[in-house]
């Protein structure tokens, strides 16, 4: 951990310099933390529930975060659970996974909340295919750039099943893409 | 430009963006949201803090009530007990000649003083009170005979 995150997560811990501290650990992580779950949620409205409770868990729970641990992955960890736990709550609040998939196919489509762009839309909606587990790990891997060992801590996964599960990803993106 | 190509074959032809957007000025919202919803809880906690702070007290209270009270109660207790066990005391210093004395000089009859001596089940008086006297003839005599009764 570099020296400056190490004086950032010591102010978190301080009940005296918390407030201001977590002002800052938002200016440097809510907008990668914000695109890890809208990866998973897809739509903003609920990113932005997620994303809140999100940063609320973090509030609570820095005091047992272990200052030698790396706290963006820390971070993540909760991020991704956070969005876990919403996109059950929303699968549940429709009638079947089929209308939720297609909820969610719409909201690639037609959102103005989405990138124009006609391939990056196509990506979204490949991604959308894959099963849960090929998902979170290809957004982790491909869009946030972590390594293995993280996306390991992240999921309780190992670096082998997650290695096979980022190529089986790839490989079924890159078919919907040709056959798109 | 790559992106607009149609038909992608691999995933390195793809730019890599975020593909997604946010309402403008988003993140400042978030923050304001996020920040007011801990100070919310903090308050709310705080309050709760002294609303059970203000319970402790009221419970405190009574606590040290009925303690001065049972305090006070059991005091009062062992000294009306040790008040009579005193009485018993100074009695029991007192010698029987000097008991006898006083009754010799007060207008207190045989019968009256039997009046408070009961058998051992505490139920009546017998008829004649000298009985509970244990004294021979020949010593009644010479105590009779002593206080020329």
């Amino acid at each position: 951990m570099k020296a400056e995150e190490k004086q950032l997560v010591y102010s978190l811990k301080s009940p005296a310099e918390k407030r201001a501290a977590f002002k800052l650990l938002m200016d440097q992580y809510q907008e990668r933390l914000y695109f890890a779950i809208r990866k998973i949620l897809i739509d903003h409205d609920d990113t932005n529930d997620a994303i809140q409770e999100c940063f609320i868990k973090i509030w609570n729970k820095i005091d047992t975060f272990n200052v030698e641990a790396s706290l963006y992955t820390w971070m993540y960890k909760i991020a991704v659970n956070q969005a876990l736990q919403q996109l059950r709550k929303r699968k549940n609040s429709f009638k079947n996974e089929q209308q939720y998939t297609e909820f969610l196919e719409t909201k690639i489509s037609n959102s103005t909340l989405m990138d124009g762009d006609e391939i990056q839309k196509l990506l979204q909606q490949a991604i959308l295919k894959l099963p849960e587990k090929q998902r979170l790990v290809f957004n982790m891997k491909y869009y946030d750039d972590l390594k293995y060992e993280e996306i390991a801590e992240i999921t309780d996964g190992s670096i082998g099943s997650l290695k096979a599960s980022y190529h089986h990803a790839v490989k079924k993106i890159e078919e919907f893409l040709k056959s798109h | 430009m790559k992106n607009k190509k149609r038909h992608i074959e691999s995933l390195n032809e793809i730019e890599k963006t975020e593909g997604f957007k946010t309402p403008d000025g988003y993140f400042d919202q978030l923050q304001m949201d996020v920040l007011n919803k801990i100070d919310t809880d903090t308050t709310e906690k705080s309050r709760g803090k002294t609303i059970l702070f203000r319970n402790f007290y009221a419970v405190a209270a009574s606590i040290a009530l009925l303690a001065v009270s049972v305090i006070t109660i059991w005091y009062f207790n062992n000294q009306s007990r040790s008040t009579r066990e005193g009485y018993t005391e100074i009695l029991a210093e007192v010698s029987d000649d000097e008991i006898i004395a006083y009754l010799e000089y007060s207008d207190v009859s045989y019968y009256e003083i039997g009046s408070f001596v009961y058998d051992e089940s505490g139920a009546e008086m017998k008829e004649d009170p000298t009985e509970y006297f244990e004294f021979e003839e020949d010593e009644a005599d010479a105590l009779l005979e002593y206080y020329s009764l």
